[in-house]
């Protein structure tokens, strides 16, 4: 029987308080870890799903919502940019590669985005099977896309209007599908892609069958006009001049340059203080644990007086003694650790996977060493400080006390 | 105190205990042999309880020399007198103390693991063999009966091979067979272990049951 032991028979004895302070502390680990691991994977997400754009241009309006739209494809666009002056406005040697998309279709929730090949580039994506469309209504699917809608070479689908799956399909106009791409670990993964020119085409010819079968002689205000894209979206050949050709486009009229880096990092700073809220939350939850430890510890060491002159009577030393406290201390924290990381895991695989359906974001948790240096440092100062005052009441029992019971 | 033609293990020369910083009472001189049971007697307050924690390397006395095995027990400092406690004297208490979190095998495990020694399984089933409890060695100590614990608490007192017993007024809320039996049974049981056995009590049937008795003595 080692003092090991009996602490943890002690424990044991006290299953119900043991547990309660095991769940609580298990509940403060989980909201540190959650929060130090998602916040940052979050951004990690983000950069990996936005790829190699480091630019997008649109119209007037919300530099992140233009982000979320064109990047990270997670949002509605707000408008129509005319893709020559974008062009235009993106033409410096800074600029490796520039390419229009054109939004505004789906295929079974899948977005359809018309563009020309010189995206690929921006993405640095290779095809696995088939090419480049050469024609209108050829199709490039990315990985994802493929795999979910189960299409293969030759495959002919359907398209519809809007970002959402929806009842608006454009039955007249199949899709062929002529390529498929390697997987990129970026938002391109789950696009349709197409000629811009097929966007534009199928969304005049739907409007023209529409109005034929309205019997109206009204424009159709939906229909792409031929300049129209929801935004151009480039890379950077120099990032160092990121920021000038942001003023620069952002000075001109009807244009709006978003870098992704920038707005992200914009989002997560305003995020801050909830991130520190949670994190002093989940602090304060493993600060209740602790307290809750040493006050049971306190309440047991009390009930326990007996045992522990007992234990001095049999020749343990003071030390002896205060290794039980600590030893049971120790037991509740790691307990509470790995209980409490599990449920992180847990948590952030729920948000991964919610995340990844609900916007394409991969999120990919990892403790780094310092983050694991400060949990670990976190539990052994919560044992510690549990295991303070109990341990000294411990080690200043007084044998006389058994004789005198 | 008669010899038996061995070594004393616990010898006492002029001990005198103090209470508030004050003298109140003397402890006759003793030499205890192995095998060798006595009683020390005395009415409440008279000071016998605070005579066993002085032999037991508890509680020092005002003055005067105790030997336990030829070890100045006084002369040692703190933490190797409570280890040498630990190895060679047993303590058996009036309520018999168990420690009700672990096993019956466990309680008498502890004294080893207190006095810095060894597990030793098979002294240990051997002590509950001998004893009559080796069934119940698994048993968890809040579960057995108080004969049982008796019995436990008398293992724990012996598993270290100890060179003296010390048994604190071990009979006072048993019946006379039950009181019989006990005292028997620590007798017996520390004769065969080859320890000697004091019994500090007010009990007058003690006297009858063990090979000598000394009686506390005032100071004025």
């Amino acid at each position: 029987m080692t003092f090991a032991g009996l602490a943890f028979s002690y424990l044991r004895r006290r299953w119900g308080q043991a547990l309660l302070a095991v769940m609580v502390g298990a509940l403060g680990m989980a909201a540190v870890v959650t929060v130090l691991v998602g916040f940052d994977a979050l951004p990690r997400a983000a950069r990996q799903a936005w790829g190699g754009v480091d630019l997008v241009v649109g119209p007037k309006g919300s530099a992140l919502d233009l982000v979320f739209c064109c990047a990270l494809h997670v949002g509605e666009p707000r408008g129509l940019v005319s893709v020559e002056a974008a062009t235009r406005a993106v033409h410096t040697p800074m600029i490796r590669a520039a390419a229009p998309i054109a939004l505004g279709d789906n295929v079974d929730g899948w977005r359809i985005v018309g563009t020309i090949p010189l995206l690929l580039d921006i993405y640095h994506a290779r095809f696995a099977s088939g090419g480049i469309w050469s024609d209108k209504l050829q199709a490039v699917a990315g990985a994802t896309a493929a795999r979910e809608l189960r299409i293969q070479l030759g495959d002919s689908f359907i398209g519809a209007h809007g970002l959402a799956d929806s009842d608006e399909k454009h039955d007249k106009f199949p899709y062929k599908l002529v390529g498929i791409l390697e997987p990129t670990g970026s938002v391109l993964d789950r696009l349709v892609l197409t000629d811009i020119e097929t966007v534009r085409y199928v969304h005049l010819e739907q409007a023209k069958v529409e109005k034929a079968e309205r019997g109206s002689s009204e424009e159709d205000e939906t229909a792409h006009g031929p300049d129209a894209a929801s935004a151009v979206v480039a890379s950077f050949r120099v990032p160092t001049g990121a920021l000038l050709v942001q003023r620069q486009i952002d000075a001109q009229d009807g244009l709006t340059a978003a870098n992704p880096s920038f707005e992200i990092a914009r989002l997560l700073s305003y995020a801050r203080p909830l991130t520190v809220a949670v994190t002093g939350f989940g602090l304060l939850l493993m600060g209740i644990a602790a307290a809750a430890a040493t006050l049971g510890l306190l309440a047991i060491m009390s009930a326990r007086t007996r045992d522990l002159a007992l234990l001095r009577a049999l020749g343990a030393s003071r030390a002896g003694l205060a290794t039980v406290a600590l030893c049971e201390a120790a037991m509740i924290a790691s307990a509470a650790f790995a209980l409490g990381v599990l449920l992180a895991a847990g948590l952030l695989a729920l948000a991964r996977d919610v995340l990844l359906v609900r916007t394409g974001l991969l999120l990919q948790p990892e403790l780094d060493a310092g983050q694991i240096s400060l949990l670990l440092g976190g539990t052994v100062l919560a044992t510690l400080l549990a295991a303070a005052i109990p341990a000294l009441r411990a080690m200043r029992t007084e044998i006389e006390e058994l004789l005198q019971s | 105190m008669n010899g038996r033609g061995t070594t004393a293990v616990l010898t006492t020369r002029g001990v005198t205990l103090a209470r508030n910083a004050r003298t109140f009472a003397s402890l006759p001189d003793l030499d205890l042999v192995p095998g060798q049971s006595l009683a020390i007697l005395g009415a409440s307050g008279s000071g016998k309880t605070t005579a066993l924690l002085a032999l037991a390397g508890i509680r020092a006395p005002a003055g005067g020399e105790i030997a336990v095995a030829g070890v100045a027990l006084w002369r040692l400092p703190a933490h190797r007198r409570d280890r040498f406690r630990g190895q060679r004297i047993g303590l058996v208490f009036q309520s018999f103390h168990i420690v009700d979190a672990v096993s019956v095998a466990a309680n008498v495990a502890l004294a080893a693991r207190c006095a810095g020694l060894p597990n030793d399984a098979s002294r240990i089933h051997s002590l509950l063999q001998r004893l009559d409890i080796a069934d119940i060695a698994r048993r968890r100590a809040d579960r057995i009966s108080h004969g049982q614990a008796q019995r436990v608490a008398v293992a724990r007192a012996l598993v270290n091979r100890p060179a003296v017993v010390m048994a604190d007024e071990p009979t006072s809320a048993l019946d006379d067979g039950n009181a019989a039996a006990l005292l028997a049974l620590l007798k017996d049981t520390a004769a065969a272990e080859g320890a000697a056995l004091v019994i500090a009590t007010h009990d007058r049937r003690v006297i009858d049951a063990v090979d000598s008795s000394v009686t506390m003595q005032a100071v004025a």
